[in-house]
């Protein structure tokens, strides 16, 4: 036998909870510069929250994590693909979208938050596909809220241009790319009132 | 039952709140005939497993049968060796002359048992079995020695740790140290808490409820050992209401876990996982992150514990779920 990944010992020793969280995505969920989705939502909720997550992954990748991770099938998955590596378009996200759903074992279980549109204009991702992917999430049935504009709405006054195209502004990451801890425990806290209590997870 | 994360069968479970055993693919209907299967037995409300040895298991020490010479074994503080009638004579010169060689391992996490089979000649001294250092100095003493004229077998089980305490031998343990005695048949033979037991890359998942009260003294939930508590791995409830975990070598702690405090009757669960490939173990308790250590050089379990360490150190919570792949 090999020896078990962090991961799975979490799930093991949890197996008799009934309050889990799987989570996986990219470094936004997995962490960067020791700020993580997981980490945050664990300390908003309280609740045992696994990472599966992995930085520079793909949202084919995370289906991929989804699937190797046999153990968390029924339970609660909370995704964020923060930075959408290797991003090609609205249509192919929303189709590998809804095979990670499915991995996932249907919108019932599956929770997350939309890849982010980071400033300065003209910004990292075209914030009009973010948006309609947004849209299909919601469309689809995934437990979420509109983080977007959530972001927007706590930038930095110096990320006036950001804000003003509807982008997350510099001041509110580490290094362009990664949230501040303050951000991310905001983005989290918020998760834990507008999605998990208001679905009564 | 159980399943690792490859999705395979746990090689182990004991489940004694269901009334569940299962042990290397196969369900047992109670815990006798699961003890039966695993080499395990109660001692009080505690379980002990091993020593499981391959029936065709082959010895990692060379020529210990001394048919025509002493090749492979080297004598020292003032002893010597050499092969009569098929024997080994060992010829004592002073308290702690000893004969010795050093198994044929070069990696960590595995337990022998090293056997042979002594009597007096001349001397009036008795011999000690020792697993250990290349003097024999520091090491593991066995505890029956070889003390009359009648051919004795005398054992011991020891970790073979190699730079500085893979050695096997024989050395004189009271003065004054003079005259010969012969031994035959020296063998180290590996064994394991249990059959394909995984000492390379151990899992284990222990589930139980803290006792009533705080420990006055430490109360050991699982232990790994060579039937001593110099060298062992060990889950244990302290004195201050933390569990904690902790790896031992030559008598000295390398690598602990103050897993944290749990309190009184509560339920917990513990899961780590070794591996001596990476030196590396990860551990949690009830679906915390990992806390994980690198650099780790753990000793060869020959025995596994439930309940109690080696010496004693009950556990007064409630009766362990474990499970080991």
């Amino acid at each position: 036998m090999a020896a078990s990944s962090s991961a799975f010992l979490q799930y093991l020793t949890s197996r008799n909870n009934p309050r889990v969280f799987v989570v996986p995505g990219d470094s936004y969920a997995a962490g960067a510069g020791g700020v993580s989705f997981a980490a945050s939502l664990r300390t908003a909720t309280g609740a045992v929250v696994i990472s599966i997550a992995v930085g520079s992954s793909t949202i084919t990748d995370q289906i991929t994590q989804v699937q190797n991770a046999w153990w968390a099938r029924g339970r609660k998955f909370i995704w964020w693909d923060g930075s959408p590596n290797s991003y090609g378009s609205v249509s192919a996200y929303l189709a590998n979208l809804d095979t990670l759903i499915a991995a996932c074992g249907g919108s019932a279980n599956f929770g997350g938050l939309c890849p982010l549109a980071m400033g300065p204009p003209p910004g990292s991702v075209s914030l009009a596909d973010m948006q309609a992917i947004y849209a299909g999430m919601v469309s689809r049935g995934v437990k979420t809220y509109d983080e977007q504009a959530y972001l927007v709405s706590l930038n930095d006054v110096a990320d006036a241009t950001s804000t003003a195209a509807g982008l997350v502004g510099p001041a509110s990451t580490q290094d362009g790319t990664h949230l501040t801890l303050a951000i991310m425990d905001s983005v989290a806290a918020k998760f834990e009132t507008d999605v998990i209590d208001a679905n009564g997870w | 039952v159980l399943r690792s994360e490859a999705g395979s069968p746990v090689l182990f479970q004991r489940d004694p709140t269901n009334g569940q055993y299962w042990f290397n693919g196969r369900s047992y209907a109670d815990e006798a005939s699961f003890l039966a299967a695993t080499v395990g037995a109660t001692s009080s409300a505690a379980r002990v497993f091993g020593p499981y040895m391959d029936p065709a298991g082959t010895s990692y020490l060379s020529n210990g049968t001394f048919d025509t010479n002493t090749t492979g074994w080297t004598a020292g503080a003032s002893g010597s060796i050499a092969s009569v009638g098929g024997e080994c004579q060992f010829t004592s010169g002073g308290n702690f002359s000893y004969f010795a060689q050093a198994l044929s391992v070069s990696d960590r996490k595995r337990a022998f048992k090293i056997a042979v089979t002594g009597r007096r000649g001349t001397s009036t001294n008795n011999f000690q079995i020792v697993g250990g250092n290349s003097s024999l100095a520091g090491g593991i003493f066995g505890s029956t020695q070889i003390t009359s004229t009648t051919p004795t077998e005398i054992s011991l089980y020891m970790d073979a740790i190699p730079s500085g305490g893979n050695f096997a031998g024989i050395r004189v343990n009271a003065a004054p140290g003079s005259g010969t005695a012969l031994f035959d048949n020296f063998t180290a033979i590996e064994c394991w808490p249990f059959r394909s037991y995984p000492n390379t890359e151990t899992n284990v998942l222990v589930e139980a409820t803290t006792p009533a009260s705080t420990p006055g003294s430490a109360q050991v939930i699982w232990q790994s050992d060579v039937n001593t508590e110099r060298d062992r791995q060990r889950l244990y409830y302290d004195t201050d209401g933390h569990l904690k975990w902790a790896n031992r070598t030559f008598n000295v702690d390398t690598d602990s876990f103050d897993l944290g405090a749990v309190a009184t009757s509560t339920a917990f669960s513990v899961a780590w996982t070794y591996s001596s490939s990476g030196n590396v173990i990860r551990i949690s308790l009830d679906g915390g992150v990992a806390q994980t250590k690198n650099g780790v050089a753990g000793p060869g379990p020959a025995f596994m514990r439930i309940g109690r360490s080696f010496t004693g150190e009950a556990w007064a919570g409630s009766d362990p779920f474990v499970a080991v792949w």
